[in-house]
């Protein structure tokens, strides 16, 4: 029998889990008032998703186009996510972020500068102006490096290599700890807090072709799931239109964005720029509809209109898509991305150095001489945990949740950009609403020995069983289900199928076995994996059956087209009490009539309301 | 797709030896891919550090055929069809098992590094002004990823 008083028991007012840019934004804030933070990650500090991000931050700072707005950036993210997304956090999103990135800078990070000397920035898929503040095309590790800084000299104890198992709760349901597992030994310890930060990432590992590294499980998703707490939007994946295709051993990686917003574009096996052929409506009136229109964008026209490759994601991926199925896609399955001819060598290895490199060595292409291969890969979860959009805090009372693995901020579809100012901006926002709820606090709760002995008994049994099912090949099995199945376009029959082996993968996994000892074991740490990415391609799965229409992200063959009546509806899931997923459709609230508006208005009319507010202000 | 050999460290700082594989090796494979391969069809257990896979967390550092290199970034076309890989840590840090180590060092070493201090005549109301030519240095050391390959000496 397991005796829990040996069990260390480590104490923090607040304890976040993930150290990504949403994780340490929010303990450098939490930590900052006062209150005893900790933060436990699956790698060590650093190495956390954020690194690899590329293109850039999103604040309307008009450091190189003055007529950006916050109203301008809200507009932008609206229209992206398809107006779907949660009103007030895509408000608080572009008002705060400007200030965040501004205090990043303060606290070390090395922005590109304008010709004046200001943070410089760049066009990016379905921004109006240049607006992702950036270093070359590795922005993500100036991000993690400047808080991972930033962070130790405020005092943030971290715990490095720790794995989070489940949420421990208190009589009233509310989370007053976590169980957690040192991967070095296998030795378990019990986290009590006040409040908990969820900053856990999204879960793309379920897709066989995917930019997401191992730690993208959905762990967030499955530990919130089982503690109770609601989950919202998860059938809204992006697939971001340009991983590596080729070879077959990198299909996946990242090619970012950015080498469309410095001019890429995009052409399939007949030579032609297909993008100008898949314009939406809603973005016509301010889509260049010429080959000339959209060079003088680039030269700098103010009066031309955006490229159709800067599109948002969505629409991109979709198109490619399109291409490679009619037959003109390229050799290896996917479409022709071309900065070669738009921009000099040397432009090229200064403002995108690592994508340069990446093709040279891992497949020996030159992209300063020839074009890149891409395809749909992917990427990031619009959806997650359902949150408030004030205080981030969960419908579990003292979980708050932020960054990828909450939902509502970027609705149906992300813009590129969006997701590490939204890192800055709510992580800030549950550090500090974590804290003042932690303050309020008078004392920890206390721990359930029997949540705890059944956490660490899920957890060991894996390893102890005879035999059974080999984790690698289960997560094998589920990859190319959700690929095949729970892919870019979604039919009923294709999601009936791929539920059905989701819940046949899931019985397989009550027999999964873990070989050899507890130290060090991928084997085993793939095994947990799986449990939270099962639940998290149930999630999806289920709600993408659900919602009848295509919206963003979201493509349903056999309902195309945006339905009004989906407008009105955010899918939330949670854990029955039979224990089965429950899935409803959860009425949205009535949005701010003067977002509305904003969103709503024509381009010139918002850009001369802004004009005349700034003449008013001088 | 060839028969590939590889040899590689199994065991902790104490002890270990070197185990043997033989796996299948496609076009455009980098060691990690192999070691992954390895990991799911003969040694579950075994350990190797790695994240992004696309040479920027600096996380799969190790020494392949003596040599200090990201796993991930490392070509199996780079070394003859024939010829026996041998996959080991980096040799300057203690093991923690097979080829994860114990590099907690570099992060004692972080916290001594004093904070960054921007100078306040600097600041403008649209942040601090500097120019692309006085931070291009800056930016040339910012580009560390922490692999720790350099101290494998």
């Amino acid at each position: 029998m397991l005796d829990i008083s040996e069990i260390k028991t480590i104490e923090h007012d607040v304890l976040i889990v993930g150290a990504g840019g949403a994780g340490l934004s929010a303990a450098i804030e939490a930590s900052s008032r006062g209150v005893s933070t900790g933060i436990v990650m699956k790698s060590m500090l650093g190495k956390a998703h954020t690194v690899m991000a590329e293109g850039g931050m999103a604040a309307a700072l008009g450091n190189v186009d003055a007529r950006d707005h916050w109203k301008i950036h809200f507009r932008d993210t609206m229209r992206g996510g398809k107006f779907l997304n949660v009103w007030r956090m895509a408000e608080l999103h572009a008002t705060i972020a400007p200030e965040r990135v501004k205090l990043l800078e303060e606290w070390g990070a090395v922005f590109d500068r304008t010709k004046k000397g200001l943070i410089n920035q760049r066009n990016f898929g379905g921004h109006r102006y240049p607006r992702l503040a950036h270093v070359g095309d590795r922005t993500g590790l100036e991000m993690i490096r400047t808080l991972q800084d930033h962070g130790i000299h405020q005092g943030i104890e971290t715990y490095m290599e720790c794995t989070a198992l489940d949420l421990l709760t208190d009589e009233n349901g509310a989370a007053c700890g976590i169980v957690c597992m040192w991967r070095e030994t296998g030795n378990f310890v019990i986290f009590r807090a006040k409040s908990i930060v969820f900053a856990t990432g999204g879960g793309g590992r379920a897709w066989e072709v995917t930019s997401n590294s191992w730690e993208y499980t959905g762990d967030g998703y499955g530990m919130a799931y089982e503690a109770g707490a609601d989950l919202m939007d998860l059938e809204f994946n992006q697939f971001h239109p340009t991983g590596m295709v080729w070879p077959l051993s990198v299909r996946g990686i990242l090619v970012t964005e950015s080498v469309r917003g410095e001019g890429g574009i995009l052409l399939n096996n007949e030579g032609t720029r297909f993008m100008f052929n898949y314009v939406p409506d809603r973005f016509r009136a301010e889509t260049a509809d010429t080959k000339e229109e959209a060079a003088r964008w680039l030269a700098g026209d103010p009066d031309a209109r955006r490229p159709p490759e800067l599109l948002t994601r969505d629409v991109v991926a979709r198109a490619i898509n399109e291409e490679v199925k009619a037959g003109r896609g390229s050799p290896h399955g996917g479409a022709f991305l071309n900065i070669a001819t738009q921009r000099s060598a040397e432009d090229i290895k200064r403002k995108l150095p690592s994508m340069y490199h990446q093709f040279k060595v891992l497949a020996e292409l030159d992209i300063t001489k020839e074009p890149m291969e891409v395809g749909p890969t992917c990427h990031y979860f619009m959806g997650g945990i359902k949150v408030d959009a004030d205080t981030t805090m969960s419908s579990v009372p003292g979980l708050f949740a932020c960054g990828e693995c909450a939902a509502g901020m970027h609705g149906a579809n992300r813009l590129g950009g969006n997701s590490l100012s939204d890192l800055l901006v709510f992580g800030y926002l549950s550090g500090k609403n974590a804290a003042v709820y932690a303050q309020n606090m008078s004392s920890y709760a206390e721990v359930d020995p029997d949540q705890v002995t059944n956490i660490i008994r899920n957890t060991t049994s894996i390893l102890n069983r005879e035999s059974g099912a080999n984790p690698y090949n289960l997560h094998a099995e589920l990859e190319s289900n959700m690929q095949a199945n729970v892919g870019i376009i979604r039919t009923k029959s294709e999601l009936e199928s791929g539920i059905a082996q989701i819940e046949a993968l899931k019985k397989e996994y009550e027999t999964v076995k873990a070989k050899g000892a507890s130290q060090f074991n991928p084997g085993w740490h793939e095994a947990l994996a799986l449990r939270n990415l099962l639940i998290t391609s149930e999630a999806v799965a289920r709600a993408a059956l659900l919602r009848e229409e295509s919206r963003g992200a979201h493509t349903r063959a056999d309902f195309p087209g945006e339905q009004k009546e989906w407008l009105q509806y955010n899918i939330v899931i949670n854990k029955g009490n039979n224990g089965k997923m429950a899935l409803k459709k959860v009425e949205r609230f009535n949005p701010d009539p003067e977002l509305v508006r904003i969103a709503e208005s024509s381009i010139e009319d918002l850009e001369k309301e802004i004009v005349d507010e700034r003449k008013g202000d001088v | 797709m060839a028969k590939r050999k590889f040899r590689i460290y199994r065991g902790d700082n104490a002890k270990g030896e070197f185990a043997d594989y033989e796996t299948e090796v496609q076009e455009g494979m980098v060691v990690l891919d192999v070691i992954h391969r390895i990991q799911a069809e003969q040694a579950n257990d075994l350990a190797v550090r790695w994240n992004c896979k696309a040479g920027k967390c600096g996380s799969c550092s190790m020494e392949i055929n003596g040599k200090p290199k990201l796993a991930c970034m490392t070509r199996m076309n780079e070394y003859q069809e024939d010829q026996t890989i041998t996959v080991t840590t980096l040799k300057t840090f203690p093991v923690i098992k097979d080829l994860v180590t114990d590099v907690s060092w570099n992060y004692e070493q972080n916290k001594k590094i004093k904070p960054v201090k921007l100078h306040p005549q600097a600041k403008s109301d649209r942040g601090y002004v500097m120019y692309q030519e006085d931070v291009d240095r800056v930016q040339e050391f910012r580009k560390c990823i922490e692999c720790y390959l350099c101290q494998d000496i």
